[in-house]
């Protein structure tokens, strides 16, 4: 960190871009920034800055960072950036309250030139979030969404066997979360428990997760919390670059390789990227078995486009997810009687016990194509108007175990094609006293058609909603407020013909989503924040009206056309320190969900020509879901730093017995177990421009599931068990293009064990030890 | 050059993205099993007993016909009939598990009635698959017989647990008078 910078040259910087403000001046505003190594890219602490107009000056931190309050807007100021054993060097900057000046400093005396990049400051939201780290996104971004996503305080995955993986943020998931992808939320048959999200990991250069009521910046599907997957920004200046990643993974001997190529042409506003993972691998294996029939393979296409001028940009994109996922063999179950015979065997039955790439019956089979504009004007300097039209196409298919000589045997059993049509319109605008958010109007077209025989029936959606986001933060006051205000209408017309009941019927909802949110900050490294969501979503057409056996459960599954929405009020505190390369941030939260909805399990069985089948109807009872995310990095000494992630949560329900008037608490079925994350990690080079070096010891602790709901268990939660993870990470130069190499092994001891939340733990335990390789060039 | 190499790419991938899959979804068909027929047949027996639930899971529950068989009644031939009658026309199941027999196996257990089995058909590696059986009965009794039909079995030999999946599991009320 305290690395001697000898420089001898000077370091100056450079001004903006905006012009003067038309409003009237405003002399509360701060000059902000980060001082940087252009080399290293490591900050540069207790570098001078000093403004010559008001006399004043401050240094920046251990972090590079700095503030100096109170200068006007729009006003141009001459500033002076210097450091031990440099020559001053002035520079002129228009000021703008939402910029963040980025000085990056060349100490090289041969190279005397200065590298300033001006950045929209966005202030972090007052919810609780948490972004993927950079080494964490490379070691998992070769698996799935749902393993990029684990290592996050409060998120979880809810599985169905090893390959499908859904991500659940404190305690909630499906229709219940929203995945966001480049600014468009993904819209696929979320409600199923087995259908896992439709992204490509490596389209994202940051993922980030929303946690708490999210509905009033992603919709109603948002209404415990949101995916965000934001891409890399396309190239700014013209050329040719991109990147290329492989990786191998010793278990179920997969590969993966997956690339991107940015280009952008000369003396044009325009820049392009092409995009594409494919991937492909075999037969997982447990530590005593193979897993039969866990083969995957997937091949995603991506690409974008943009075309800027002063006040306009343009954006086209359009990107193509295609997945066929192998189901383990073991888990497919006739009905109840088999069930229970699956669950009273200690290895799988019916099991495939070799290695094999071969996909069979049953598989799924999943292609997501979406389609996007987007387009922001620039009305003036502190207005903004953005559109955005999303076209999405999502089909999947399922396939079954059938008798082979049946005409069933060329055709899946299930299929769901998904149209959804959405149009945002937002106005933005940056601080205008202090005051900086947006309105805007949305609207969406939803069209599911599912073939004969599904659980589901057809359904057409209409949405519209309206919002509008204010927050306000006045330099040097430690306060920081934020207040929101949604309003979504769904109205959704469900049509069945064919061998279910015929049904024809419209279901409409209509309601208000809110946010208030308070920060203090006690110094510019430690925050305290306060926040309150509203947020709620309308009954799904599964919860509504279906009908049918689910298979994988041996339940028979019942919708109740009377639901009514489901409406969460989410409060959180989090209290968060960050100083140089400590952190630490603590989040507990209380989530009140008024009419929750769940399966229900009866006191009956429904007689069909399989056996009978326990019936489980969908009911409605208010829940409650609390506990604490705890996340810290600390660095001890010479490189070497522990890592500490918690996840506590409490889920129960209340319940007023029939035929008594008392409530009582019972505990929600699927809550996360208590998870531990914790580990060593020693660095042996700092970062270059990031490449950082580095070993990881680590282990995962998960408790046993105690707090089960006493009705509809078969069988007793999987007992407590502590996994053994190592990675590793180098960059070599070729020349002046990084190579990154990274070695990451997990369940290195070859453990037994069964997850709580995975579907399958009733037939197989989870995979065993995976050594996983991976190599990305930049170019 | 390179330019219009990239351009080209970027047409192309995005062309791609507007190639539409079919989206017949009426391409899909699901193994439905509505009706189960035994068909005993001996001497003074020519009777047929069924098992249907033709709206499938749920809805309507299913019908079951009561076994009446006469008692010490030497051997009766049985023959299992299984098929989907929600389709038309209706499809004959029965076809698909003799044209795949070393994949079938039909299991039956008495409890309660006084009446015996045994296989009288086998696959082509002369284990039993059950669609003919041939049953006696003794003295005048109750109880029920269960049926089931075991799919992708991987122990033909150990009938109390065949493995697979089950395809049709029926409960028969049995009357022996």
């Amino acid at each position: 960190m305290l690395r001697n910078h000898l420089c001898r040259g000077a370091f100056g910087l450079l001004g903006m871009l905006a012009a003067a403000g038309l409003l009237a001046q405003d002399c509360h505003i701060p000059l902000r920034g980060i001082v940087l190594d252009a080399d290293t890219n490591e900050p540069i602490p207790y570098a001078s800055i000093h403004v010559h107009a008001v006399d004043r000056g401050t240094q920046s931190d251990e972090s590079g960072a700095f503030i100096l309050p109170n200068l006007c807007e729009g006003t141009t100021y001459i500033v002076e950036v210097h450091h031990v054993g440099c020559v001053h060097q002035t520079q002129v900057v228009q000021l703008q309250e939402s910029t963040l000046l980025k000085f990056a400093l060349q100490h090289n005396q041969l190279l005397d030139e200065v590298l300033v990049s001006e950045k929209a400051y966005t202030p972090p939201p007052l919810q609780s979030e948490a972004t993927v780290r950079t080494e964490d996104l490379a070691v998992a971004q070769g698996v799935n969404l749902g393993e990029t996503l684990r290592r996050l305080p409060g998120v979880s995955t809810l599985n169905t066997g090893a390959t499908i993986s859904k991500p659940v943020i404190q305690g909630l998931h499906s229709n219940r979360i929203a995945v966001v992808q480049n600014g468009l939320a993904i819209e696929g048959q979320q409600w199923g428990a087995e259908h896992a999200p439709e992204v490509d990991p490596f389209t994202a250069n940051s993922v980030r997760v929303v946690k708490g009521a999210a509905g009033l910046r992603y919709g109603v599907g948002a209404m415990a919390g949101a995916v965000v997957l934001e891409p890399a920004p396309l190239r700014e200046d013209p050329g040719t670059g991109g990147w290329l990643a492989i990786g191998g993974f010793s278990n179920g001997l997969g590969a993966v390789v997956s690339g991107a190529v940015d280009y952008k042409p000369e003396r044009q506003p325009l820049a392009f990227r092409l995009q594409g993972t494919w991937k492909r691998s075999g037969n997982l294996r447990a530590p005593d078995y193979w897993l039969g029939n866990t083969g995957a393979g997937e091949f995603n296409l991506s690409a974008m486009s943009a075309w800027k001028t002063r006040r306009w940009t343009h954006e086209l994109s359009g990107s193509r997810f295609d997945q066929q996922i192998g189901i383990l063999r073991a888990a497919h179950i006739g009905n109840l009687s088999n069930l229970m015979a699956a669950i009273q065997s200690d290895t799988p039955r019916n099991n495939q016990n070799e290695f094999t790439y071969a996909i069979e019956r049953p598989y799924q089979d999943v292609q997501h194509t979406l389609g996007q504009y987007h387009t922001v004007f620039q009305l003036s300097d502190t207005w903004k108007l953005s559109g955005r039209y999303g076209l999405q196409h999502n089909r999947r298919r399922e396939f079954d175990v059938v008798r082979s000589s049946s005409s069933a045997a060329t055709k899946p059993q299930l299929a769901f094609t998904l149209w959804t049509n959405t149009l945002d319109i937002s106005a933005d605008h940056r601080p205008i006293r202090h005051w900086q958010g947006g309105v805007g109007v949305q609207a969406m077209q939803q069209t599911n058609t599912v073939g004969k025989g599904g659980l589901i029936p057809d359904y057409t959606a209409w949405g519209a909603s309206a919002w509008a986001v204010e927050r306000w933060r006045r330099y040097p006051q430690p306060w920081e407020v934020e207040f929101g205000l949604r309003y979504d209408y769904r109205h959704t017309r469900a049509i069945t013909l064919g061998n279910l009941v015929n049904l024809d019927t419209t279901v409409h909802f209509g309601n208000l989503s809110g946010t208030v949110g308070v920060a203090h900050h006690f110094s510019p490294y430690l925050r305290v924040q306060l926040h309150s969501g509203y947020a709620w979503r309308p009954p799904h057409v599964n919860e509504l009206f279906a009908r049918g056996v689910h298979q994988g459960s041996a339940t028979y599954e019942q919708g109740r056309a009377d639901l009514v929405p489901e409406k969460a009020w989410n409060n959180q505190l989090t209290l968060s320190y960050a100083r140089a390369n400590k952190s630490v941030t603590l989040t507990l939260y209380r989530n009140q969900v008024q009419d929750f909805i769940y399966l229900d399990p009866q006191n009956n069985f429904v007689l069909t020509i399989r056996g009978a089948f326990p019936a489980y109807f969908y009911a409605q009872a208010d829940a409650v879901l609390q506990g604490l995310d705890l996340s810290a990095d600390w660095p001890l000494f010479a490189g070497l730093a522990v890592e500490a992630r918690a996840s506590v949560l409490r889920g129960y329900r209340v319940v007023v017995d029939s035929g008594e008037t008392a409530r009582r608490q019972d505990w929600l079925p699927l809550m996360p177990t208590d998870r531990f994350q914790y580990g060593l990690r020693y660095t042996f080079k700092a970062g270059e421009n990031g490449h950082e070096s580095y070993i990881r010891f680590g282990a995962t602790t998960a408790l046993l599931q105690t707090r089960i709901p006493d009705a509809g268990l078969l069988k007793a939660a999987p007992g407590a068990f502590t996994l053994l993870g190592l990675d590793a990470a180098h960059t070599v130069w070729l020349g002046k293009k990084p190579l990154e190499l990274g070695i990451s092994i997990q369940n290195l001891g070859n453990l037994r064990y069964r997850e709580y939340l995975n579907f399958f733990r009733y037939y197989a335990d989870e995979v065993g030890v995976q050594v996983g390789v991976r190599a990305k060039w930049i170019f | 050059m390179k330019k219009y190499l990239f351009l080209l790419l970027f047409a192309l991938t995005m062309g791609f993205f507007a190639c539409k899959d079919d989206d017949d979804n009426n391409g899909t068909e699901q193994e439905l099993i509505t009706t189960v027929v035994l068909h005993f047949t001996g001497p003074g027996v020519d009777q047929e007993f069924e098992f249907e639930d033709l709206d499938g899971a749920g809805g309507n529950n299913p019908t079951t016909d009561t076994i009446v068989l006469p008692p010490l009644t030497g051997n009766l031939r049985c023959h299992i009939h299984v098929y989907d009658r929600s389709k038309t026309p209706v499809e004959d199941i029965t076809e698909e598990i003799e044209a795949e027999a070393d994949e079938h196996l039909f299991v039956f257990n008495v409890s309660g009635p006084d009446m015996g089995f045994v296989y009288d058909d086998a696959d082509s590696k002369g284990a039993p698959i059950g669609i003919e059986t041939i049953w006696t009965t003794d003295q005048p009794s109750v109880g029920n017989l269960r049926v089931t039909l075991y799919h992708e079995p991987t122990n033909k030999g150990n009938l109390s647990d065949p493995g697979g999946d089950v395809d049709v599991e029926v409960t028969f009320p049995v009357v022996i008078k």
